[in-house]
């Protein structure tokens, strides 16, 4: 993934769309991916990666230009994100045993899996089947590349919790893995 | 499951964007920074055509306006000599500022609407913009 140059973002927060749209060309797809595995619906994440660039846009100029600008826009989606599953966990009808466990909607994210490999829907399936408190670290770190100190502050947790909750996420990846065999 | 094998795996898993997801976002993007200011201006043009049209109610219910142009129905034709008539009457029942006050907002509010329209159909976003600046 490519950095965006300082002189980019400050004309975007000058109120360059031209400069903006090159945030958006950088970030789009790791977002879209991030989005879509955190939620487990593609319908949903359209709309989150829509609501997470209109928020980085209103919020552009109050960013810091020395700040990671990639792990703040991942904050954004992330806080958007689970802002949009607690909502739709309190709308739901069906009550679930533990905060964050919400499971996907897998109806639409399975329909584009068929194309995939046995091995990626394996590894894709046991990921959305996380409980979504280990699904966003997971995600994060493994295949975004954020190191602890950055997922931590993304979810402004300690990087012990970050490490627990990682090592657990294993475990459960694991376990799923071994039950799809 | 090491660190090295779980970065393989999920490396391969890209999920592919859809083709109009970053138009959709560049949109919602230009109408959150601008979507106030259209409205605004929209409104503003929109009561000016307000005022306008009741102004021209109000010049066209004139009693010998009203006869002027029962008359110009009447004698309806696709000749020049009758548009040169109802142009020359139209211009005696309504001032010149308010034909030029007309036309002036007529004139903007359809620019607007269509650089509104065209800037949402674009199937590039913002790429209009890109060719003004």
């Amino acid at each position: 993934m490519s950095i965006i140059p300082p002189e980019v973002i400050e004309r975007a927060k000058k109120g360059d769309l031209i400069a903006f749209e090159e945030i958006v060309s950088t970030f789009e797809k790791p977002l879209w991916n991030y989005l879509v595995r955190l939620v487990g619906s593609k319908d949903d994440a359209e709309d989150l990666i829509q609501d997470t660039f209109v928020k980085v846009y209103k919020h552009l100029k109050n960013i810091d230009s020395t700040r990671n600008i990639k792990s703040w826009i991942y904050t954004i989606a992330t806080n958007t994100a689970y802002d949009f599953l607690r909502k739709k966990k309190r709308e739901s009808t069906t009550a679930l045993d533990e905060e964050y466990e919400t499971k996907p909607d897998n109806a639409s994210y399975y329909s584009v899996s068929v194309e995939d490999s046995i091995e990626r829907k394996d590894v894709t399936a046991a990921i959305d089947q996380l409980d979504l408190l280990y699904r966003g670290p997971i995600i994060l770190y493994y295949k975004d590349g954020f190191s602890y100190e950055e997922i931590a502050e993304m979810l402004s947790i300690p990087i012990n919790t970050l490490k627990t909750r990682l090592s657990r996420a294993k475990k459960q990846l694991a376990n799923l893995l071994v039950n799809y065999e | 499951m090491n660190t090295t094998h779980m970065n393989e795996q999920l490396k391969m898993d890209d999920i592919p964007m859809p083709s109009h997801l970053h138009a959709r976002i560049m949109k919602r993007v230009f109408l959150a920074g601008y979507g106030k200011y259209l409205a605004f201006s929209s409104s503003i043009l929109a009561l000016n055509l307000g005022v306008l049209g009741l102004d021209l109610y109000r010049a066209f219910s004139k009693e010998g306006a009203e006869q002027a142009l029962q008359s110009l129905k009447d004698t309806f034709a696709m000749t020049p000599a009758y548009f040169a008539s109802a142009a020359q009457t139209i211009y005696g029942i309504l001032p010149l500022q308010s034909i030029i006050a007309t036309a002036f907002t007529v004139a903007l509010s359809t620019y607007i609407a269509v650089i509104f329209v065209k800037i949402y159909r674009n199937p590039a976003g913002i790429r209009l913009l890109r060719k003004a600046a």
